[in-house]
């Protein structure tokens, strides 16, 4: 994200704290008068105040110093992005995911019944995490989607169709349904026994339990905590690698050309104060991209990406070896799921 | 002697302009506006009972930053009466810090503000499905980092 205050001609100062730091000692070493070094330090601080604090690596890691790019891609598509990027291969696949959603679904159902109650929640519908964590990591890629969509986002008819609320897909369960799906009453309360069978209900719910069978002790396919928390500490390291920063001052210029003044970021050229059109977004969105086609700003962003899930990959082998393992016992439950109920 | 008085002169003006220093330095440290952060990292809330995806939010207005994922155990209904989640407060920077909103699975959006008095936005509505919705951002006035002040947002 972007500083939010103009205080870009001090950026390149505050993020290196130690000599920003060092220069105002110095400063008053020298005693320059009162008046000169109040009015120095006000304005460092007052500028340092609206830095951009997630150019900083992530805390939970020791510092990567800039590895070498191995990695030649010339991305013109998302899907390169989700088909290469080294942490990628640590998520589901998008079938994965679909075939877990059905068999939770399944294990809700039958949870359902055992309360006598025959269950119409559907199953759900949703980007797969390797989508949301690939398709926008680096802004826009696909010039054709941009000309039609500008920066929003392009329809994707499976996840709609799950997403309707007044619709033939529409849920709408009895006050019976609730009462065993979500372990609560009408007046939304939580409730551990259920009043028809007076049978214990599991906690949160048959719905909840729908996932507690297939996740078991593994986590969850859907929310693969470990290697989405690589990939954001990744994206950490790109945003202060040098490499990086050098492509988005090549963007910046390219952009300005155009006439777009005081761009640091791609994201920056996205935010809309309310004051453009739907159109004039994306025209925007398109000199971005066409700028970031013309720097090279995408292949560079995607290499130094590379690199540093590389070192990440090999710093925590044993930890995301662990996470396919979890992956295919949690598969496996699927796929026995399925089987039974087919 | 003179050389001893000019020194202490010396000295006095060099307390007088480091004491000058810490002053300013205090009134710019505890500012009048509230202080703003800004995301530091992804979010996932609700995971406890299961991974439907429920809303997600970005940092950026291009969909590409962090992501504050929103999971619960099933799709909503399709009543926008029945409150599904709440959350009350955004923590690790994401107040003020959302640029878009999506829903998932029969889920609707109400992003609130974080007060009204200094938001011309009030509530963010993303009702009837938002498959991507990019909210106004607005620039306060000198000083003062604003977005749209979201801070809290509930599921119907």
């Amino acid at each position: 994200m972007g500083p939010r205050v103009s205080a870009a001609p001090l950026l390149t100062i505050c993020p290196s704290r130690e000599s920003s730091q060092y220069n105002l000692m110095f400063a008053c070493k020298k005693l320059a008068p009162a008046p000169v070094v109040v009015a120095a330090l006000a304005l460092a601080l007052s500028s340092c105040s609206g830095t951009d604090e997630r150019i900083a690596p992530a805390k939970s890691e020791p510092p990567i110093a800039e590895p070498e790019i191995s990695v030649n891609l010339k991305l013109t598509s998302s899907i390169q992005v989700q088909d290469n990027l080294p942490l990628v291969r640590f998520l589901v696949s998008e079938d994965d995911e679909r075939a877990y959603f059905a068999a939770v679904n399944l294990e809700q159902r039958q949870c359902a019944a055992k309360y006598g109650v025959e269950t119409t929640l559907p199953i759900s519908r949703q980007p797969s995490l390797m989508q949301m964590m690939t398709q926008r990591r680096y802004g826009t890629i696909n010039i054709d989607e941009v000309a039609r969509y500008g920066y929003e986002l392009p329809p994707d008819p499976y996840v709609e169709a799950g997403d309707d609320k007044t619709g033939p897909n529409a849920w709408n369960p009895s006050s019976r349904e609730i009462e065993v799906l979500n372990a609560s009453d009408s007046d939304g309360e939580s409730i551990g026994v259920d009043p028809v069978t007076n049978r214990d209900l599991p906690k949160g719910g048959c719905a909840a339990e729908g996932y507690r069978a297939i996740d078991g002790r593994d986590g969850s396919l859907a929310r693969n905590e470990v290697a989405t928390k690589y990939l954001n500490d990744a994206w950490s390291y790109v945003t202060a690698d040098s490499r990086f920063r050098s492509a988005e001052s090549k963007w910046s210029s390219c952009m300005k050309k155009r006439g777009y003044l005081d761009l640091k970021h791609r994201w920056d050229a996205a935010r809309n104060d309310g004051s453009k059109s739907s159109s004039a977004m994306r025209e925007i969105a398109t000199n971005d991209l066409e700028c970031a086609l013309e720097t090279g700003i995408l292949d560079v962003a995607y290499a130094v990406d590379s690199a540093y899930q590389r070192v990440l990959i090999d710093r925590h082998e044993g930890e995301l070896q662990g996470v396919l393992d979890a992956h295919r016992e949690v598969m496996s439950r699927v796929h026995e799921t399925l089987k039974e109920t087919s | 002697m003179v050389l001893k008085k000019r020194t202490n002169l010396l000295a006095n003006w060099r307390t007088w302009s480091v004491a000058t220093i810490f002053m300013a330095a205090f009134v710019v440290l505890v500012p009048t506006a509230p202080a703003q952060a800004t995301a530091t990292g992804s979010v996932t809330v609700g995971t406890q009972y299961g991974s439907t995806l429920r809303a997600s939010f970005r940092t950026n207005s291009d969909f590409s930053g962090y992501v504050w994922n929103s999971y619960g155990s099933s799709s909503c209904t399709a009543s926008y009466d029945d409150i599904e989640f709440r959350q009350n407060s955004l923590g690790n920077g994401w107040s003020n810090d959302i640029a878009t909103q999506t829903d998932y699975n029969q889920c609707d959006v109400e992003a609130a503000d974080l007060t009204d008095q200094i938001s011309p936005f009030g509530m963010h509505s993303c009702n009837s499905g938002c498959s991507g919705d990019v909210l106004y951002t607005w620039q306060a006035p000198t000083g003062v980092r604003a977005r749209n002040n979201i801070s809290s947002y509930y599921l119907t």
